[in-house]
């Protein structure tokens, strides 16, 4: 999944437009009960778990941010058995 | 009595139990009050005495509590402001309450005659030697100033005298009964009367409270099983996170009370709380700023009376009354008026004769109308019908937004409803909702609960309900929220289309996708 792709994601997870992959979430507009859905959302897709300590900040996490999480949390293998 | 003794004691009665957990880690009582000590002789190092007001705008962490109880200790009058508040906003307050001291942004602060930063008061507070001093306090003099909006102007500042705030604290714990080895999770703003009076009723009981913020939203389930978490204050949003989350994570966990005050979460979103949470109960509450606490409702009659507020709390008289000030009967809807031992004591700087909320009684005592509609049923069950603010007329007939909102949430699938003021009479009457019906299914369901002159002229769905700092939803966001679309989608479009539900919004779930 390539950054547009997951930007229409979070669009439709949080009913948001996201006009900038690198903007904080929380200024486009995200609440903090659509900040929890997405995170379960994208877990969810990507059969991945992000650690919560790591997400403590997101409201200062942005789409791009977010999408770079997954993918470092692809990449350490832990999840490798249940995701693609 | 002062309301630093309930701190005096548990520090000495369980100096080594866990006061706090906030984002440094945890604090015992014996901790915090040594942090205390600093925090008093700082504030006096700043020329702060007796009747002093202190404002601050910091977070809620061991700083605000060393402040908030050296404060009370040397008798000065804390002013709690939430950090979000735009430097205007905070100015005003300052101006009010010609503050002594200000603990926020430097202009925002301006107006005060010392202005210190956060970080930096946090800072000098610990190199700065332990201070025991311990003021006379008069039951009547002030404690807090809670500043809160008004229907109409600037937010007022609630004057909170020491007796009124114990007389709260006690009578909250009465009808909730928090125990000594509870954890309470307060993810509230401290500067927000229900997340203040956290801090007091864990103080009163020895327990220990631990502070969230929003940032730490997604890992809820791991603080509250973490630090064994039994009891959560809530708001609307903060029940349906909690919902969302353990729906998927299902861990056991030791919470055995919810608490909530203020707009309620539906129906359905407490249903599937309470099932996520096995073993816990609901307590409804109804109150406000001007008087603390109002009513409780004992969870064991949540599932019969799941409308009702609950009971006066020990030591309040409620009475309803019509148009000409005279007490109603039983079941008849009217304005909620409250007397008794928590009638703060009324706007501060503000004269008597201009508080049309507050009314002085024949023995001198303070009886507050509260501006809310409601009704009490003959085993003194408290129903909120709606604020006045929300009255509206159509069509003739007089009706609450609010009873608009509680009936459509009483539609299984309806996750939250909220009805804008329309702007005149003749004005369309729309309903906002979260759901994942069809809006005409909403409508034939809400057809059963409402008569026709009160259905909405149209349905309209939103994906998200804007939140007021307090975490209360917001209707003028929604009525602009509202205008928004009807600008994009100018069409009848915007009646009949339901907008797509997230899946993590509705338990579904799309499966792993590859990358």
């Amino acid at each position: 999944m390539d950054q547009s792709q997951f930007d229409q994601l979070v669009e439709e997870i949080c009913a948001v437009q996201v006009t900038d992959s690198e903007m904080p979430l929380v200024d486009l507009g995200v609440d903090s009960l659509h900040t929890v859905a997405l995170v379960m959302a994208v877990e969810d897709r990507f059969a991945v778990e992000l650690d919560p300590d790591v997400l403590a900040d997101l409201s200062l996490t942005s789409s791009a941010g977010l999408l770079k999480l997954v993918h470092e949390q692809l990449a350490t293998g832990a999840n490798a058995s249940a995701g693609s | 009595m002062p309301v630093s003794e309930l701190f005096a004691r548990a520090r000495a009665e369980r100096p080594g139990h866990l006061a706090l957990v906030d984002a440094t880690g945890p604090l015992t009582y014996a901790e915090l009050g040594e942090g205390t000590d600093r925090a008093a002789g700082w504030l006096r190092g700043q020329g702060v005495g007796a009747g002093d007001r202190v404002v601050y705008a910091g977070g809620g962490d061991r700083t605000f509590l060393a402040l908030l109880w050296a404060a009370f200790r040397i008798g000065a009058v804390f002013v709690p402001v939430h950090p979000d508040l735009t430097d205007d906003q905070i100015d005003h307050i300052v101006r009010d309450c010609t503050a002594t001291l200000a603990v926020c942004p430097p202009t925002a602060g301006a107006a005060a005659r010392t202005t210190v930063e956060v970080e930096r008061a946090a800072r000098e507070m610990a190199r700065t030697p332990a201070d025991h001093t311990t003021a006379e306090v008069a039951d009547d003099a002030v404690a807090l100033l809670i500043y809160t909006s008004g229907t109409t102007g600037r937010p007022k500042g609630v004057v909170c005298p020491h007796r009124q705030i114990l007389a709260a604290a006690r009578a909250v714990q009465a009808g909730l009964g928090y125990r000594a080895d509870d954890v309470v999770l307060c993810r509230l703003p401290l500067s927000f009367d229900y997340g203040l009076y956290q801090v007091l009723l864990c103080t009163l009981t020895g327990s220990s409270l631990v502070l969230a913020d929003r940032d730490g939203d997604v890992g809820l389930i791991r603080v509250i099983e973490r630090h064994g978490v039994t009891v959560i204050p809530l708001v609307p949003s903060l029940a349906q996170i909690l919902g969302l989350l353990q729906r998927k994570l299902r861990r056991a966990t030791r919470v055995r009370l919810f608490t909530n005050t203020g707009a309620r979460p539906s129906p359905a979103v407490m249903r599937e709380l309470l099932d996520a949470f096995p073993g816990s109960v609901f307590a409804s509450m109804y109150g406000m700023t001007e008087c603390k606490r109002i009513s409780i409702l004992d969870p064991a009659l949540y599932e019969r009376h799941p409308d009702s507020v609950g009971r006066a709390i020990p030591g309040a008289r409620i009475r309803v009354i019509g148009p000409d000030g005279r007490t109603l009967p039983a079941g008849e809807a009217g304005e909620i008026v409250v007397e008794g031992e928590t009638v703060m004591a009324g706007y501060w700087g503000v004269p008597l004769e201009r508080q049309s909320r507050y009314v002085r009684r024949a023995d001198g005592s303070l009886e507050l109308h509260t501006g809310d509609q409601g009704r009490l049923d003959a085993d003194g069950l408290l129903y909120f019908v709606g604020r006045d603010d929300d009255m509206v007329k159509r069509r003739g007939v007089r009706m609450s937004l609010s009873e608009i909102e509680l009936a459509a949430e009483r539609v299984p699938g309806v996750y939250a409803a909220v009805a804008p003021r329309p702007a005149d009479e003749s004005a369309p009457l729309l309903l906002a909702v979260r759901t994942d019906l069809a809006p005409h299914e909403v409508r034939t369901a809400l057809a059963r609960h409402l008569d026709p002159a009160r259905l909405p002229d149209r349905i309209v769905p939103i994906d998200t309900v804007p939140l007021t700092a307090n975490g209360k939803p917001d209707r003028a966001a929604v009525a602009l929220l509202l205008l928004a679309g009807a600008a994009a989608a100018p069409s009848a479009a915007v009646a009949t289309a339901a907008t797509p539900v997230p899946a993590a919004l509705t338990g579904s779930s799309r499966g792993p996708v590859a990358v």
